[in-house]
């Protein structure tokens, strides 16, 4: 019995040490391997000659539903797609369009775009092929706009399509396009791919083709060859690509691992040769990785801000009125502006992020927005007196003489996010203590991504209105007015009546419709910019919402590979064909 | 079964034949187990920390962020978080989370699962089939949309307090792991309900509820102990896994099960931010596990575990 007692004990003592061990070599071995890292790193800087041929392992964290890009809603669609997909131009990174398919931009210089600007015509390369061999023309531009304009498309992309009243093809290299209005954004027309006619399926099917799932006919640099569901997806190289070296890989494929952990210890053992949103800060990455890849960045699109809803939560009622009980009082939410230490924010709690006070910090409708609401923690809690909220007996304010809110409600509102991002939840969790410390208790709700961006008849959060303060990240595209318009303009809050309204502040201000009026009644850019910049003005001042920091975007690579650009406006696959394999 | 009973050890090799009653039987055996009384020590430590927690010199959500990932120390014992929190307290802290749900729910669960199997093995018949085809549905349930749904129709009520979150999360542990110990304790049933000893209860006219309870529910402790050592491990994780899904505990209250959760994230970088969270849940795990074992040999009739 003792001799058991005993065996037992040594065994669990054992596996206590292995347990040591196995946690100690996980540690142990970081600092050489990044020491041995800058040296591996020395040696390719040096610049060992390419070699074409070879693949990549490019991981990402989930599977695509679709190649399709025009029925795409997840953001990892794209970045699979783009590399079987042949657009007529892309954007590069820095921000221009620039011709793919299209012998060039269509301009009214060159009369590719008339003077009534309801005309563009676009000319094709000559000699485009298929992957299979078949001629690229004219025919599939039309096609592919027969396809995503029918009522049954299932297609999620408003980039003008609703706008285009016929596209005639005079000859196999030209598309003439008759827009009904003026389309600010007709060069993003075609930027998602066109579909091959004669291998795609019938016009009126498109949700159903099985052409979404498996492009095995394809204009971009690769052609599917193999989807493992829940594996991988392998592409091979496109021998009838319109670059006529490229691409230089034969083969990529795409392994879907979903844990982060895995990706990391694939990364580190040079498994992969390229990591998707790796969500890690670049000094903790490229010392994990060891010199084997390192975490190429750049200021992305995604901006971190926090949505105030304006009008009362649960009250069945989606509409501005009745004024939100807390935050629908300005002084209130300028407290809260002033209990956030952004410093803090930006230097410890998320470092590697790019602070910003503006919605509208990239592209050519970029304004620079100072911070109107400093961190300020006493003039935060004078705020918060004057507005009638008075310190209660556990720290935590009470109402007493508040303009929207009963005497004693407590100043309690809950922060909602979504889950499964760790960088938002300390975010959260470091904005919760920090509005402690002026007396408001914030509680974290993070929902499922499905519930918290559902639409109006999921009945989702945001869009019935039952919410407080929602705090997650957005972007906006090249063109961005139509985003803009949905999210900030009094007719844009959602309802029965509107379901795919986006102003979910229940924002109504006659000043901020009527600059978002001016920016969309003109295509002059500067003027354009300039309402844009009133509108920013308004929004740091006002605050409906907070916006606090752009994240920075990238991608683990391997150091075994180059040719690759970093590009906010494109997917991590948009310049695949130029990527190469070094030995 | 009369109050005094020949203890079984009385037949190897006991020279003189000794007569204990069942209660004094079971302690005896209990603690002839050396590491289930050492568990139980473990197990009460545990608890007993988890209570004492406010005495630590830390709040459990007081942050330093400049102070992040800081390894175990004289000032911080299990080193601090990514926000520069505690790690000791939260631990201590997120026992009393995690204890709470993984007993309790635990407990729920092998309740429900053990009525519902006595009932269905020992009357058989038509009640086994609806009883079972109940469980059977309850097995089937995806468990992810299940979750989903609830999680949707929590989204509809202004947001709840810990409390309730609490009491959410174990119902939902409990309503979906009770099905197991149900289909265990069913077998059990049929099986032993045609053994001698039930017969001979029956005979001198005990009734269905006695015969269950005094005479066939003690013979299948031991295959509920082990199924509840096992899912008290996994409800502490499943609660961390419910606030992925948005209801359950939300940061900052810390619980192991996200303390581990979020561990993942830094596994390269912070490792004691796994460690300590993933050894309490482990310690409690065994210990548990030691005390059923305990409660396994104490229980059965036919142990040959004593002196």
């Amino acid at each position: 019995m003792k001799r058991k007692v005993w065996l037992g004990l040594s065994l669990r003592l054992f596996c206590g040490m292995l347990l040591i061990a196995l946690v100690a070599g996980c540690v142990a071995p970081q600092s050489d391997s990044a020491t041995e890292g800058s040296t591996a790193e020395d040696s390719t800087a040096e610049g060992v000659a390419s070699s074409d041929g070879g693949q990549a392992i490019l991981i990402i964290p989930e599977e695509p539903a679709t190649l399709n890009q025009y029925l795409a809603v997840a953001a990892i669609v794209r970045q699979v797609a783009d590399a079987t997909t042949a657009p007529l131009t892309t954007v590069d990174a820095g921000g221009n369009f620039v011709p793919v398919l299209a012998a060039e931009l269509p301009t009214v210089e060159n009369g590719g775009v008339s003077e009534d600007f309801k005309t563009i015509t676009w000319t094709l390369r000559p000699d485009l092929q298929w992957s299979d061999g078949e001629p690229l023309t004219s025919e599939d531009i039309k096609f592919t706009w027969e396809a995503v304009s029918h009522p049954e498309s299932g297609s999620v992309l408003s980039v003008g399509f609703e706008l285009i009243e016929s596209i005639e093809t005079p000859d196999d290299l030209t598309a003439v396009i008759q827009y009904s209005e003026v389309n600010q954004a007709y060069l993003q027309q075609f930027m998602f791919g066109i579909f091959p006619a004669h291998a795609a399926g019938a016009v009126d099917d498109m949700a159903n083709w099985e052409w979404n799932r498996n492009p095995t006919v394809s204009a971009g640099p690769f052609v599917i060859s193999e989807w493992a569901s829940g594996e991988s997806i392998t592409m091979t190289r496109n021998p009838n690509y319109y670059l006529p070296e490229q691409p230089y890989l034969d083969r990529i494929i795409f392994a879907i691992v979903p844990d982060p952990g895995a990706q990391v210890a694939m990364m580190a053992q040079g498994e992969g040769d390229v990591q998707l949103w790796p969500g890690e800060i670049k000094e903790v990455y490229d010392a994990q990785m060891g010199g084997l890849a390192l975490l190429e960045e750049i200021p992305g699109q995604w901006n971190m801000a926090m949505r105030f809803n304006l009008s009362a939560p649960f009250d069945d009622d989606a509409g501005a009125e009745p004024p939100h009980p807390i935050l629908g009082d300005l002084r209130v939410r300028q407290a809260l502006a002033h209990a956030i230490d952004y410093e803090t924010i930006y230097n410890d709690v998320n470092p590697d992020v790019i602070p910003t006070a503006s919605p509208f910090s990239y592209g050519w409708y970029a304004c620079e927005q100072e911070r109107v609401y400093n961190y300020d923690p006493e003039a935060a809690q004078a705020l918060l007196t004057e507005a009638g909220w008075v310190e209660g007996s556990d720290g935590i304010r009470v109402a007493q003489g508040a303009p929207n809110a009963e005497d004693g409600t407590r100043l309690s509102i809950v922060l909602n996010g979504y889950t499964n991002f760790p960088q938002l939840t300390r975010l959260e969790e470091a904005l919760v203590e920090m509005f402690r410390q002026v007396g408001v208790e914030a509680t974290i709700q993070n929902d499922d991504f499905s519930i918290i961006f559902g639409g109006w008849s999921d009945g989702s959060p945001r869009k019935l209105g039952n919410f407080d303060v929602l705090i997650y990240d957005s972007s906006l595209t090249l063109e961005p007015h139509a985003t803009i318009e949905n999210s900030y303009s009094s007719t844009a809050i959602p309802s029965a009546e509107n379901p795919a309204g986006g102003n979910y502040m229940r924002w109504v201000n006659a000043e901020a419709d009527a600059a978002i009026e001016a920016a969309g009644s003109t295509v002059d850019v500067a003027a354009r910019q300039a309402a844009y910049c009133d509108l920013a003005e308004l929004i740091a001042t006002e605050l409906p919402a907070i916006h606090l920091y752009l994240f920075t975007e990238g991608y683990g690579a391997s150091t075994k590979l180059t040719g690759y650009e970093v590009n906010m406006w494109g997917s991590l696959t948009w310049d695949v064909q130029n990527w190469r394999r070094v030995e | 079964m009369s109050e005094l009973t020949l203890s079984p050890g009385t037949t190897h090799g006991n020279r003189e034949a000794v007569i204990h009653s069942p209660s004094s039987l079971i302690w005896r055996r209990f603690r002839q187990h050396r590491m289930a009384l050492f568990s139980i020590a473990l197990l009460l430590l545990v608890i007993l920390s988890a209570l004492l927690s406010p005495l630590s010199v830390y709040a459990p959500t007081e942050q330093n962020p400049s102070n992040s990932f800081q390894p175990p120390s004289a000032t911080h014992w299990f080193g601090t978080d990514d926000l520069g929190r505690d790690v000791f307290t939260r631990v201590l802290y997120g026992g009393r989370i995690s204890l709470t749900v993984g007993l309790t729910a635990t407990l729920l669960s092998v309740l429900i699962g053990v009525v519902v199997g006595a009932l269905a093995g020992y009357f058989g018949g038509l009640t086994d089939n609806v009883l079972m085809r109940i469980t059977d549905a309850f097995l089937s349930l995806p468990t992810l949309f299940v979750l989903i749904l609830v999680s949707t129709l929590l989204r509809d009520l202004p947001a709840l307090n810990l409390r309730s979150s609490v009491l959410i999360v174990i119902l939902v542990i409990a309503l979906l792991s009770w099905m197991w110990p149900a289909r265990l304790v069913r077998g059990a049933f049929l099986s032993l309900k045609a053994h001698d000893f039930t017969l001979a209860a029956r005979s001198v006219g005990a009734g269905h509820g006695r015969i269950m309870l005094r005479h066939i529910l003690p013979n299948t402790i031991s295959l509920v102990m082990v199924q509840a050592t096992l899912s008290i491990a996994s409800a502490i994780i499943v609660e961390s896994g419910l606030s992925y899904l948005g209801f359950g505990i939300q940061p900052p209250t810390p619980s192991w099960g996200n303390m581990l959760a979020t561990a993942q994230t830094y596994v390269l970088r912070a490792p004691w931010l796994m460690v300590f969270p993933g050894l309490m849940i482990f310690l409690t795990t065994i210990s548990i596990n030691h005390i059923g074992d305990g409660l396994r040999d104490a229980f059965d009739p036919f142990s040959v575990r004593i002196n």
